[in-house]
């Protein structure tokens, strides 16, 4: 394994046009860590994800990932879950457990074979009839089932039922790697805040707050979900 | 990793394309009944039904490789495609030959159903069709029709490799931040702007340039013609046609120009939205 920070993120700036989303953003992530990224809408949340990914390759400053820019090693080790369904509407579960397994040289087909038994869900279902939920465990499922090194969750339980957020919670800590690092963006900070180890809080695109949770309770004496009203209170 | 990528390719389109071809053959049956049951409204509704149909098999096509590129490129599907651990001249590469081989499928379906509009025309009497044809190709010798249909064919494999360098192009080009808001439309604007150029550019290289092909009976000579030349002699008419290569060298170029382009703005301009 690399003695390289896991990410390394220097003087990170990206516009929209003439709307800056992220600017100046500087940030190191060790491996084994759960972080939470936080911050309203559009505060550049999910541009930093597809920043780290390689979907956005257009950007000022550096990004470094177990040493290398966002290239094919970098797809290699990192494991993605946008918000959006990226799967073919045609395709079904088992098709994208085939492309996976093609792929990833980390991907666990049996695994993901057995999430899908666990979860209820029919491996010959095609995406487009499956509702929102289940599209999103499918999409969780291929994910976790990988032995990654960064982990990027993108608003993982929007949308889901409190009942579902917490089977999706359940799925991502008991899945990934310790040796790895899991990043996951939410809304909802009352229901993960116990999991993170480590917060990034971003707003009008920059990096308002990059500490560990502990420490964000001992100097605040809140918790983070009051922080977070607090901050950005409108 | 291409193979791998052309394999999921191939699933992703065969659907679709599977769907164009059983609609090919059903339309071809229509016809063929058509003439078996001699009902003349029926003969000449099918006909016309077959004559469009068989375009309309080339021209879906055309669309569906470029919506399909656009769809698993830059669409939600490119969040997984743009994530994949592989280098952008494979994903490209998986792209083109996949989309190749459905508009060769879709050219030979169109010359197919034309086949079976003129044996139609000869009222179905197979024999006196093929007699008809052989009667044509022995006008020359088979190694001559070889070269003909080896430079004719070759003519329209670059020229559908262009087209899919230009629209790919144009596409990822609609994909960066300066073009991204009106993507789609950029995109149509972007592609008819580049193919306007660019053919422009073939048709003057093509008439000036001083080589070329000259037609004949005894085959394809390589001349140090150029097609203009041809044009405004005053024996045009009984010499022997020159077909300039200029502008099929400069297709060679464009190809390799376009690609590397596309390849580059992947790599360094790519704004998944």
């Amino acid at each position: 394994m690399s003695n390289n920070p896991l990410v390394t993120i220097e003087h990170l700036s990206k516009n929209y046009g003439a709307y800056p989303v992220l600017q100046d953003i500087n940030l190191r992530l060790e491996a084994g860590s759960i972080v939470g990224l936080l911050g309203p809408n559009g505060c550049g949340k999910t541009t930093l994800m597809k920043i780290i990914t390689g979907l956005i390759s257009d950007y000022h400053g550096d990004v470094l990932i177990d040493g290398h820019k966002p290239d094919i090693h970098t797809k290699s080790i990192v494991s993605y879950l946008p918000e959006k369904t990226y799967l073919r509407d045609s395709m079904r579960p088992v098709d994208a457990v085939d492309l996976f397994h093609d792929f990833y040289s980390d991907f666990d087909r049996q695994k993901a074979l057995e999430m899908l038994g666990r979860f209820q869900l029919d491996p010959r279902q095609r995406i487009k009839s499956m509702s929102k939920g289940m599209q999103e465990k499918v999409q969780l499922i291929l994910v976790m089932s990988r032995a990654a090194r960064l982990y990027l969750l993108d608003e993982p339980m929007a949308g889901v039922d409190p009942a579902a957020r917490s089977v999706i919670l359940d799925t991502i800590l008991t899945n990934y790697s310790e040796n790895s690092t899991v990043m996951l963006s939410t809304h909802l900070i009352y229901d993960v805040e116990r999991v993170f180890d480590h917060v990034i809080m971003l707003g009008y695109g920059k990096m308002i707050m990059n500490d560990t949770v502990d420490n964000i309770r001992n100097q605040t004496g809140k918790s983070l979900d009051e922080v977070f009203r607090e901050v950005f209170r409108c | 990793m291409l193979g791998k990528l052309i394999k999921h390719e191939f699933q992703a389109s065969s659907r679709l394309m599977g769907l164009m071809v059983i609609c090919a053959l059903f339309v071809s049956g229509i016809t063929s009944l058509s003439y078996a049951l001699d009902i003349v409204w029926f003969q000449v509704t099918s006909t016309f039904l077959l004559i469009i149909s068989a375009v309309a098999v080339v021209i879906f096509t055309y669309v569906v490789v470029s919506v399909r590129f656009f769809k698993s490129m830059y669409s939600q599907e490119g969040y997984l495609t743009m994530t994949l651990p592989v280098s952008s001249s494979n994903l490209l590469g998986a792209k083109v030959i996949v989309s190749l081989v459905w508009l060769i499928v879709s050219i030979l379906v169109c010359v197919g159903m034309a086949a079976l509009f003129l044996l139609l025309l000869y009222s179905g009497d197979g024999s006196q069709f093929f007699s008809s044809i052989m009667v044509i190709f022995k006008t020359v010798d088979v190694s001559i029709w070889i070269q003909y249909i080896a430079f004719f064919g070759g003519t329209l494999l670059v020229g559908m490799i262009v087209f899919l360098g230009q629209v790919f192009f144009a596409i990822t080009l609609a994909n960066t931040a300066a073009f991204q808001r009106y993507s789609i439309v950029s995109a149509v604007f972007l592609y008819l702007g580049i193919s306007l150029v660019m053919s422009t550019v073939e048709s003057i290289l093509t008439l000036f340039i001083p080589i070329g092909f000259q037609m004949t009976t005894e085959g394809l000579r390589l001349v140090g013609n150029n097609m203009l030349g041809m044009l405004v002699t005053p024996n045009s008419v009984t010499m022997s046609a020159t077909v300039g290569l200029g502008g099929f060298i400069f297709q060679l170029v464009e190809i390799v120009a376009l690609f590397f382009g596309t390849s580059q703005l992947i790599k360094h301009k790519l704004c998944i939205r």
